[in-house]
């Protein structure tokens, strides 16, 4: 490649883009605001007005206080308080000119909790979990309690909980795990509960329950690898060469495998390889056949 | 008659990897047998296959794919600078080699196999490329229970402030990211840290196959022989990130590389360049529901270092664009001088100050704890030290100061003399 062709040739793009930037520049700022402020405007030209004044956040830290009142203005469109969000968000990351202005933005946040609109709330109250709120936290386990007093549906609260990981809520995970509501909040559960030492026995049993769907036990797999890797490592050998065990699961033991082990450090491991090795070939699952593949082809450097 | 070809220092199977910045190698002759100086070529062996090479005289300001060279009878070394040839990156470890014919006769001295190691466009990596690359991440995270805990540790509310909003907020990821590649190059040497160009659709990159797709509530979900499917972080397994945006046909929710580039200014200046770390860096963050999208919970997504290695390359490009290497100009980076002179930011943000967690300094100005230990040193290079300063990361490629190139590069910045 001609490296001064290419200087040329970048050059020109970003001068030609230093033009467009400088066209709009001087009235971005201010028309941009005079936009959002005019609700007859079309909300498209609003949520562009919003996502320019966000990248004016560094030097005008007070254009946050105006993007938290649209946030927390229910009379404005779900779409346009989103956009709010995704650039207050955003200028989460500029810690410092986001200090003085983080008590209020998180309380705008608990304010909106219960917002009608599913995204804005879901999008909320992640943005809360992922700050571990006490009061997001209490609000979450209350809804798995009493299905009534909800904010979302049971496998996104757990998730949600499982941003500041806490045993006094394992048990209530334990009894979703064996009573779930819905297998998304079962297999969210398992995932939680993989900070659990205690739940070792429960997630054990649920991977060598054949009856559990398959992507009950798969998540108890994932788990159990964090939580007890030997374990694991043994219940994963005797998946993988079982030609009538769920084909997912046997992929993930023969991939976890070939990733974590040694698998000709030992004679029992050699024997092991020679096994996948021939049943593999003969699978008919397309996922274990490529799991076989890369298993013997990690075996062989 | 033979010769010894010496790269970076040596073993060549330790430290045969070269970028676009060119690394030091000696040629000397072994029991040369010979009564005068010996006319050799130093050329690519296979011009046809793999990462191309090209070679100097040390001081020569041309490179070339193929350099005679006269060598000394007495075994005394004459010093080369060899690099990859830009455009020409190696797909494979030791997809290439560097042969040592004698011009009379054609007889071959020596040859050694090299790769020409860049960071790349994740969108565009071959199979190979990207399952070494995902291989060793999973490796590092060895699921949860590995090295890569130290750095969602590290990047945390308590440390943000050493490492955002503030001058040092590009040395300080390239050194975060920089940490993380040399600790991935330790698990498989033939592995970079590829990026994410977040300014263009990755159809390629938010597969089953590579970076894994959201299930209904989020949690993604990947192919069967994906090991990242083994991800654990803060105790628990799997990974939460809902792209906002259609990952097939659209960017994330950015501006574009060159309205990015156009930041400094017609001046080209640092301080203007630095308001990057809004728009695009953290529009990119905020274009995902999920881990990602909150500084406490972002670098436990392997994403994160992939999004920052893009924000990385777009001030590696700037300053190529600009010669931005001198360390004296405050276009390069300002503030200059050290924390408590006049003028100066926040400590840790001043091109004199060393940086958090590295300089292992706790209390005080800095957070209560520094995960992690020193910065991981290299084979290939002496840059930038167990304690790097923000000036030790600002030459990466050693233009100004051929000993403060840090062994990396991005497959679309060349290396420029000054
Ligand atoms: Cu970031």
């Amino acid at each position: 490649m001609d490296v001064s062709e290419y200087r040329r040739r970048t050059n020109q793009q970003v001068a030609a883009a230093a033009k467009r930037t400088r066209q709009e520049a001087p009235r971005n700022l201010k028309a941009a605001s005079a936009t959002l402020e005019r609700r007859e405007a079309p909300e498209g030209a609003r949520i562009a007005a919003v996502r320019a004044m966000g990248r004016d956040i560094r030097r005008r830290p007070t254009l946050i206080d105006r993007l938290i009142a649209l946030l927390a203005d229910g009379s404005e469109s779900a779409k346009l308080r989103l956009e709010a969000l995704d650039v207050l968000q955003g200028a989460t990351f500029l810690v410092q000119t986001f200090a003085a202005k983080r008590p209020q933005y998180l309380e705008a946040l608990r304010s909106i909790m219960d917002d009608p609109d599913r995204d804005l709330r879901r999008r909320v109250i992640g943005a809360l979990a992922r700050e571990k709120d006490e009061y997001v936290h209490r609000r979450l386990l209350e809804g798995l309690e009493k299905p009534s007093k909800a904010l979302v549906p049971p496998a996104k609260a757990i998730q949600f909980l499982g941003y500041d990981v806490h045993a006094d809520y394992f048990p209530l995970l334990r009894r979703i795990v064996e009573q779930p509501p819905t297998a998304s909040a079962q297999r969210e559960a398992i995932r939680v509960l993989a900070a659990d030492p205690k739940s070792r026995p429960l997630l054990t049993k649920i991977l060598g329950d054949k009856d559990q769907p398959s992507g009950v036990r798969y998540m108890s797999a994932l788990a159990l690898q964090s939580l007890a890797p030997t374990q694991f490592e043994g219940i994963a050998r005797k998946i993988a060469l079982d030609n009538r065990e769920d084909h997912r699961l046997r992929a993930a033991s023969l991939t976890a495998l070939a990733q974590y082990t040694e698998p000709q450090a030992t004679a029992s491991q050699r024997a092991f390889t020679r096994r996948v090795e021939k049943l593999g070939e003969r699978a008919s699952s397309p996922d274990v056949k490529r799991a076989t593949k890369a298993y013997m082809a990690r075996v062989r450097g | 008659m033979d010769a010894r070809l010496t790269i970076n220092g040596g073993p060549n199977a330790s430290t045969a990897y070269v970028g676009w910045a060119p690394v030091p190698a000696q040629l000397s002759l072994v029991d040369p047998l010979s009564p005068g100086p010996v006319e050799v070529t130093v050329r690519n062996q296979e011009p046809q296959t793999g990462g191309r090479i090209v070679f100097a005289l040390a001081g020569s300001p041309s490179s070339e794919p193929a350099l005679p060279v006269t060598v000394p009878p007495d075994g005394s070394p004459v010093d080369l600078l060899i690099a990859g040839q830009f455009g020409s990156p190696s797909t494979a470890d030791g997809d290439t080699a560097v042969e040592v014919v004698r011009q009379a006769t054609g007889e071959l001295l020596v040859a050694t196999r090299l790769m020409v190691r860049v960071r790349k466009d994740a969108d565009t990596l071959t199979t190979a490329e990207r399952d070494r690359f995902l291989s060793a991440l999973a490796g590092l995270n060895d699921r949860g229970m590995g090295a890569y805990s130290d750095y969602p540790n590290i990047h945390t509310s308590a440390g943000s402030p050493e490492a955002h909003d503030n001058p040092g907020f590009l040395p300080w990821h390239r050194a975060f990211l920089l940490d993380l590649e040399r600790e991935l190059q330790a698990i498989d040497p033939s592995v970079s840290l590829h990026y994410w160009r977040f300014d263009e659709p990755g159809p390629n990159v938010f597969t089953r196959g590579f970076m894994g797709v959201p299930a209904a509530n989020g949690l993604l979900q990947f192919a069967a022989t994906n090991p990242l499917q083994f991800w654990a972080t803060a105790s628990l397994p799997g990974i939460v990130r809902r792209p906002l945006f259609n990952v097939a046909t659209e960017p994330a929710s950015v501006s574009d590389e060159a309205t990015t580039l156009a930041l400094g200014g017609s001046g080209h200046r640092y301080v203007g360049l630095r308001d990057m770390e809004g728009d695009p860096h953290g529009f990119a963050h905020t274009s995902f529901t999920g881990f990602i999208r909150s500084i406490g919970t972002a670098a436990n997504d392997p994403l994160f270092f992939m999004l920052h290695a893009n924000a990385d390359r777009l001030w590696a490009k700037w300053q190529w664009l600009h010669r931005r290497f001198d360390l004296t100009s405050a276009s390069t980076f300002t503030p200059l001088g050290a924390f408590g002179s006049p003028g100066a930011a926040r400590i840790g943000h001043n091109l004199d100050d060393t940086m958090w967690p590295w300089n292992q300094v706790v209390g005080g100005d800095r957070p209560a704890t520094a995960p992690g230990g020193n910065f991981p040193p290299s084979l290939l290079t002496a840059a930038p030290g167990p304690i790097p300063t923000v000036g030790a990361l600002i030459d990466y490629q050693g233009v100004r100061t051929p000993g403060s190139r840090l062994g990396f590069d991005y497959d679309d910045v060349p290396f420029e003399a000054s």
